[in-house]
């Protein structure tokens, strides 16, 4: 076999197995490359790309394996809820091919930006920088509100007391009364400027400080998400059966995007309605997903980002025109898409890993000057567009499985078997260790569903210990 | 104060989440002090026979074997192999000063040793860099044979030359080529001068 088909062969089989890791739950691309350490490049970068697509799948139907596939989770399993989940990952598979190819098309010009030593050094100095911007971008674009001022809301059915007096002025459906009481009446029970035992309960409305207070969840769950990164990878890894590779990320990350997911469908009670399979969907419009594809270079620039980043600079920059759910997946398949073909272009182009999967090939010849490319940089660039392709076709086959069991399983038994299996190889990678983990993760990664925010903020359990260790 | 408002504003729900978290934050943060190594000399390796521990020592020298590798380290008092799962990346060199977390345990010739993974064996700083002249007469006896750079100023004394710091440490030096008198990083190796009875580098390189 020559040495092109035998690299072929390699991205086939990488292509198979990554998809696989990322359809069975507990497992992860990570966990396949820890085993497969020193395998040829093409498997692990076609099991890196083709493991990325299937996670959409999986995702949809079993919950997120990791933050990428998380940042798909609100708009698709709203579809899910209507017996729209084959859609739905239809619709994020072909904008993740889409940003794939797109972001693969942009590639040399990002080995072109970064062939001097200058370039890189320049990026590394300021990598610490831009990750704080970025974090204070993600805060101050949440948009979250906090009602902070007391207040008291008109309820005739439930009332705790009753209010009189004037009307002084009204800010929208919130009247003050003349001894400063602040009433809200979204019932239209005051009529003129007198309010006569009007029954009421308290309440909280807005207030001038209400935007600021609003950063507060968010920024609440980084720090926690911090610490606790802080924590579990200052953990060495030691699995009880003795297998390779353990790495306190698996618990880590399937705590803090994953296992919430699957908590709250545990909670849910209620069986997916039946699925309809989508034969035919209309392909997205190019803007967003060149929003996505684009956005998703700061995964290949800057450590400890994920698609989920992407995905929020993606819709900052599309604003307007991410209007629907069905835009929302496109641009977050592209964004998703995009992720892995720049973290290619990082590990090709600035020898940097941004993935377990491509952590453990070999290094490749740094792919500088840009002509001719290294004989490395086709390699892996062939073997990356394998993975996508079969990761595509993979992911959609798969889809049309999971909906149909989707449909058929006992509401909890999903879920809870998928829990079940992130603890069993939590444990078996990590030890008891690897269960604390786990389960402090699932608490940390509950708040942002609780509170309201963008999960993508928990992403600071990476990006805090990374800062810790520029700085201190 | 504001802790308890912030609290008294979240749901029970939310306070049992935030509980549980700081609680599995406050527990790894134990278990990663439990689990943490403790740094001991070389010379008290046999004391902490069984216990995971950090050394740190200068690389004497590198056995590549077929299941991994042997490096053996030096300090002021003692040289004990660390016996590695595979072969340190980056690779070794002499001299480079190595700190290796590992257990604490009896090498095949039954002296205390080291067992590490390579990837918890890390350079502290490289046989390359200089020190200072007061660093390397402090740690001379753990150096000697080893390759050492040194910073200082050069000076002719006594017919030959010396390296000094301008704080009254000073170190013999021999050059084949001789340098300008000022300032100087040197490359050689530290060797102890039975005629001086002091140790003297032997410079390859010099700027």
């Amino acid at each position: 076999m020559s040495d092109d088909a035998a690299a072929l062969a390699e991205a086939v089989a990488g292509a198979f197995l990554g998809a696989l890791s990322s359809l069975a739950p507990g497992f992860h691309v990570n966990t396949l490359a820890a085993f497969a350490t020193g395998a040829p490049a093409p498997f692990l970068v076609a099991a890196f790309v083709s493991a990325g697509f299937a996670a959409l799948a999986a995702g949809v139907f079993l919950g997120a394996p990791d933050e990428g596939a998380a940042a798909a989770n609100l708009p698709a399993h709203a579809l899910l809820h209507e017996g729209r989940g084959h859609e739905a990952v239809r619709r994020l598979v072909s904008g993740a091919l889409a940003g794939f190819l797109l972001a693969l098309a942009l590639l040399p010009l990002f080995a072109w930006a970064f062939q001097g030593r200058d370039a890189l050094r320049l990026l590394s100095a300021a990598t610490p920088w831009a990750l704080v911007a970025l974090l204070a971008l993600f805060l101050a674009t949440d948009g979250k509100r906090l009602a902070y001022r007391r207040a008291w809301r008109i309820a005739p059915a439930a009332p705790e007391r009753r209010v009189s007096g004037r009307v002084v002025a009204r800010d929208g459906a919130v009247a003050t009364l003349a001894d400063g009481t602040r009433l809200v009446d979204d019932l239209g029970w005051i009529e003129g400027d007198v309010v006569r035992d009007a029954p009421v309960a308290a309440t909280r409305v807005h207030g001038p400080l209400s935007r600021a207070l609003g950063l507060a969840p968010g920024l609440a769950v980084m720090l926690l998400a911090g610490a606790l990164g802080q924590a579990a990878l200052a953990l060495g890894a030691e699995s009880p059966l003795g297998l390779p590779g353990g790495t306190m990320l698996l618990p880590l990350l399937a705590g803090l995007f994953g296992a919430p997911a699957l908590v709250l469908a545990l909670g849910h009670g209620a069986a997916a309605p039946t699925q309809l399979v989508a034969d035919r969907v209309p392909p997205p419009r190019a803007g967003p997903l060149a929003a996505g594809a684009l956005s998703a270079s700061l995964v290949g620039l800057l450590p400890t980002l994920s698609a989920g980043h992407a995905v929020a600079v993606a819709f900052a920059a599309a604003r307007g025109r991410v209007a629907d759910r069905e835009t929302a997946l496109a641009v977050t398949g592209a964004a998703a898409g995009g992720a892995m073909a720049w973290s290619v272009a990082a590990w090709l182009a600035l020898g940097r890993a941004r993935s377990g999967a491509l952590a453990a090939a070999p290094t490749p010849e740094r792919w500088s000057p840009l002509w001719p490319a290294p004989p490395d940089a086709t390699t892996a660039l062939t073997a990356a567009l394998v993975g996508a392709l079969l990761g595509f076709a993979l992911a959609r086959f798969a889809a049309r499985g999971l909906a149909r069991m989707a449909a058929r399983t006992p509401p909890a038994a999903l879920p809870a078997g998928a829990l079940a299996l992130l603890a069993l190889a939590s444990w078996a990678f990590t030890g008891a260790p690897g269960l604390v983990v786990l389960a402090t993760g699932t608490a940390v990664g509950l708040l942002p569903w609780r509170w309201g925010v963008r999960r993508t903020h928990a992403m600071a359990a990476l990006t805090l210990p990374v800062l810790e260790r520029a700085w201190l | 104060m504001i802790l308890a408002r912030v609290a008294s504003a979240m749901k029970l729900h939310d306070r049992v989440l935030v509980a549980l978290a700081l609680a599995g934050i406050a527990g790894l943060q134990a278990i990663a002090g439990l689990a943490a190594p403790r740094d001991v000399a070389l010379e008290d390796l046999a004391a902490a026979e069984g216990s995971r521990v950090r050394v740190t020592g200068h690389v004497a020298s590198l056995r590549v074997h077929a299941r991994g590798a042997v490096v053996a380290l030096v300090d002021d008092a003692r040289r004990v192999d660390v016996w590695l799962d595979a072969p340190p990346e980056p690779a070794l060199s002499r001299g480079d000063r190595v700190a290796a977390v590992g257990l604490a345990g009896r090498g095949p010739d039954g002296a205390p040793a080291l067992s590490a993974r390579a990837a918890d064996l890390a350079r502290l700083e490289p046989a390359e860099s200089p020190r200072s002249v007061a660093d390397v007469t402090a740690r001379a006896r753990a150096l000697e044979g080893l390759p050492v750079a040194v910073r200082g100023e050069a000076t002719r004394h006594l017919g030959g030359w010396v390296v000094h710091d301008g704080a009254g440490a000073s170190l013999a030096a021999a050059f084949v080529r001789a340098p300008e008198p000022g300032p100087i990083e040197a490359w050689g190796t530290l060797r102890y001068d039975a005629k001086r009875a002091a140790y003297a580098l032997e410079v390859d390189r010099w700027r």
